[in-house]
């Protein structure tokens, strides 16, 4: 116990000692704090039809714990996905596979710094609630009671089985992180939508037993059922809620804790489950292995020749060209992950060409270019990913050409995917809603690529673009940057500005490392 | 072609100084720069290749400030860096094209220094093979084509040793041997073999400044009749060492057999670049 203690100690540590958990640290701090809306405000996060809960500590607490909950397990998982990567990047993996560590107790530790990664950040969350409450404060008495039992009923169990979850996807689907991610999208849209559909008591995330309380408390208040409907998320209205109910909180069901402590049971047995098939880092050894099979170089084929005539080498010319970097680029792109992903890239095409052309352009679009976003998300970091950035940070004005090499690469592969539906509007002569796609594959490149600059990582762009693709499908418009939902000229001059400040600076960000380095 | 490095300094921190007060001036030919590891050579080398940038000091070429322009120096810069990684999904083909166009170079002879460099590399086999497949030794030599590939005039070898097995290390002096006639390069290790058959100047450094910088014989003759030898019992070892810099030690019969540095011994023994570096490192 003492030895999965110390390496659950040392892999917090190390992880929440990254710039990147910073980063994410700081946006954590800023959703917190918009999760209750400020007096006066015109938005809501957690609403029952017309009503607002007045902000007693039930409401506060229940609302930032519900919020908590779902904003943790979209975008945390994110945050926690490459643990297990992680050691075998840094070939810590082999120096542990030769420890007599056990499969399970591994993977338990690795479980462990997943969640108190997680629980950092719901801890911060919940503190905002509390210095809310009191910003906010009107008048009710102070019950950490009802925070204390919001939190741990509700995110605390859900944190428990995101943490196992990614332990578990990174055993199976080892070496496949644009797998891993892909996977957990549509697990997380499955647990969310199917989660709802069950007994209010079986959700994964906790929420369904405390919104339904909430919705029963106003129905006590107004017959009308449509002013009883839950509503979650951003949404923005044109003036602040007036209406406000008195919630009291939620009487705890012993069927309800019963199904919260059974969803963290079900991820440590999935992990017991995963540590029979753990490849405990033999991955990488034996696809090499297997590969020199094919073409093993003979004795004398492994050495330096003796007879390199370095003078009799021909001379090259300067050529200022920088079409090799971006073909290169561009391949490297295309070879990325599995295979099979191209499989899905092209029925997404072909879905695009088929397809009526909201669903294509709503739907099929956003979802085809987040299938890129293993791709995409390393695209101004792999040098140093790769060890590479002594190499290429010592070439011909590397910021130059390399950063206009990679945008251009990542932006032809982003508007090679979804040619089909650009066809489409062009024969229709719908120009605006050309010109918003292709802004929009410049601008998310861009984003890849300041967020890439600015962290060193890939993992925040990773958590946006995820972020962004859900509310996307979801038929959100605030985070419509292809123009399905807003495509006037304005927006179109909103989103070409943006575009403008981005690349400019990711180009000053890249001057300004090179000069650091 | 003049490389001047003038009072250079690379601090980390307000006491922790990477290298300090550092001045060079190098011309066409091989140095050896040794120094146990921490000494500043690979900080040194990144400062000279520009991807970090001094804290003080500058460093020419031809008269020309390298930090301030430092594609000055890119376009004439073969650098193989200690650790480098490579694109694993590239074969050498692509990935030496790649990096011709990122270092500026190509025209119609591209593709035929590329096949000759890979053929004299002897990687011209496994040239369509992922990088990733290769073995520690393969991938330090497509290191070093990418280092020749543009025909530089400062090399810059960051312990390029490191993975070649005893063959591969003879036939890479041998082969940068032939680079000393019109290119200034820069060979740093920490093994002395790697530096005594090759290197017109050696440099020597420690702890991020210069001991001493001079040609080979007049770096060894520093020790020339300073070097004694002895025998004594295991026990006797400890204090000895004490007293006198140890050079090796050989265990014989049952007695160990230590040469060491006695600066009054005006002996006759033979005296090589090994003791002449531990001599001026540790008694610095």
């Amino acid at each position: 116990m003492r030895r999965i203690f110390t390496l659950t100690k040392y892999d917090y540590l190390q992880r929440v000692r990254s710039y990147r958990f910073l980063i994410i640290f700081c946006a954590s701090l800023a959703f917190a704090y918009t999760l209750i809306p400020a007096p006066g405000d015109t938005y809501s996060t957690v609403r029952i039809g017309e009503y607002l809960g007045n902000y007693n500590s039930a409401w506060i607490g229940y609302v930032t714990a519900i919020m908590a909950s779902t904003f943790v397990s979209l975008i945390g998982y994110y945050l926690i996905n490459n643990s297990v990567k992680v050691d075998q990047d840094t070939k810590v993996g082999q120096i542990v596979a030769a420890t007599r560590i056990s499969n399970f107790r591994y993977l338990l530790a690795k479980f462990l710094g997943n969640f108190l990664i997680l629980l950092t950040i719901v801890i911060l969350i919940f503190l905002v609630g509390i210095v809310l409450f009191f910003m906010y404060g009107s008048g009710y008495p102070f019950q950490i009671t009802e925070f204390l039992t919001a939190y741990i009923l509700i995110p605390i169990p859900t944190i428990v089985l995101i943490s196992a979850l990614a332990v578990v996807l990174e055993v199976f689907l080892a070496g496949r992180s644009a797998l891993q991610n892909v996977a957990y999208f549509f697990l997380f849209a499955i647990m969310l939508v199917q989660g709802s559909r069950l007994a209010v008591n079986v959700d994964p995330f906790g929420v369904g037993f405390p919104t339904s309380e909430m919705e029963s408390q106003v129905a006590k208040i107004t017959t009308d059922s449509k002013k009883q409907q839950l509503n979650i998320g951003f949404i923005i209205g044109q003036k602040p809620i007036e209406k406000r109910f008195d919630f009291n909180g939620v009487p705890v069901s012993p069927l309800y804790i019963t199904f919260r402590l059974l969803w963290p049971l079900f991820g440590i047995l999935l992990i017991y489950v995963a540590s029979r098939f753990f490849h405990r880092f033999e991955v990488k050894e034996r696809l090499v292995v297997l590969k020199k099979t094919k073409s093993e170089p003979s004795e004398s084929e492994k050495s330096l020749s003796e007879d390199l005539d370095l003078t009799s080498i021909p001379k090259l010319q300067k050529s200022m060209s920088i079409f090799p970097v971006f073909k290169t680029e561009l391949l490297m792109m295309i070879r990325r992950g599995n295979r099979w992903l191209w499989g899905l890239n092209i029925i997404g095409m072909v879905l695009l060409a088929v397809l009526p052309l909201e669903a294509a352009h709503k739907i099929v679009l956003p979802i085809l270019w987040f299938l890129q976003v293993h791709r995409w998300a390393d695209l101004v970091t792999k040098e140093k990913n790769h060890q590479m950035h002594f190499f290429i940070f010592s070439s011909f004005k590397p910021a130059e050409r390399l950063l206009t090499a990679q945008w251009l690469a990542a932006v032809a592969l982003a508007i090679g995917l979804v040619l089909p539906l650009i066809i489409r509007y062009l024969v229709l002569g719908q120009w605006l809603l050309v010109v918003s796609i292709l802004i929009g594959a410049v601008f998310i490149i861009l984003v890849s690529s300041f967020i890439g600059i600015l962290t060193g990582g890939k993992r925040l762009f990773e958590v946006l673009f995820f972020f962004t693709t859900y509310m996307n499908v979801n038929g959100l418009p605030y985070t419509d940057y292809y123009g399905s939902i807003n495509n006037s000229h304005n927006y179109l001059f909103l989103m070409f500005g943006l575009t403008f400040v981005l690349a400019l600076s990711s180009f000053l960000l890249r001057r300004f490392e090179l000069k650091k380095v | 072609m003049v490389l001047e490095i003038k009072n250079l300094s690379k601090k980390y921190s307000r006491e922790k100084y990477g290298l300090q007060n550092y001045s060079l001036l190098l011309e066409p030919g091989i140095l050896g720069l040794l120094g146990p590891n921490g000494a500043g050579k690979s900080t040194l080398l990144k400062m000279i290749a520009t991807v970090s940038t001094p804290t003080e000091g500058n460093i020419q070429l031809d008269g020309e400030d390298i930090v301030g322009h430092p594609d000055v120096m890119r376009a004439q810069l073969g650098y193989l860096p200690q650790d480098f990684g490579v694109y694993p999904n590239l074969n050498a083909y692509e990935f030496l094209n790649y990096m011709a166009a990122m270092k500026g170079v190509g025209g119609g002879n591209l593709k035929k220094r590329i096949e000759l460099l890979l053929e004299g590399l002897n990687l011209i086999e496994n040239a369509k093979r992922p990088i990733g497949t290769y073995s520690g030794g393969m991938k330090q030599r497509v290191g070093i084509a990418q280092a020749l590939l543009n025909d530089p005039k400062v090399i810059l070898f960051d312990e390029p040793t490191v993975g070649l097995d005893p063959q591969e290390r003879v036939r890479f002096r041998n082969l940068i041997s032939e680079l000393s006639d019109d290119a200034i390069v820069i060979l740093s290790s920490h093994i002395v073999s790697d530096i005594d058959t090759i290197a017109d100047k050696v440099a020597i450094m420690k702890e991020g400044k210069l001991l001493a910088h001079d040609d080979l014989h007049s770096i060894i003759d520093v020790v020339k009749g300073k070097i004694a030898v002895t025998s004594m019992n295991k026990e006797a070892l400890a204090d000895f060492k004490e007293k006198y810099i140890v050079i090796d030690t050989v265990r014989k019969k049952g007695e160990i057999e230590v040469r060491y540095v006695d600066v009054d011994a005006s002996s006759e023994e033979e005296v090589t670049l090994e003791d002449a570096y531990l001599y001026l490192t540790e008694s610095n």
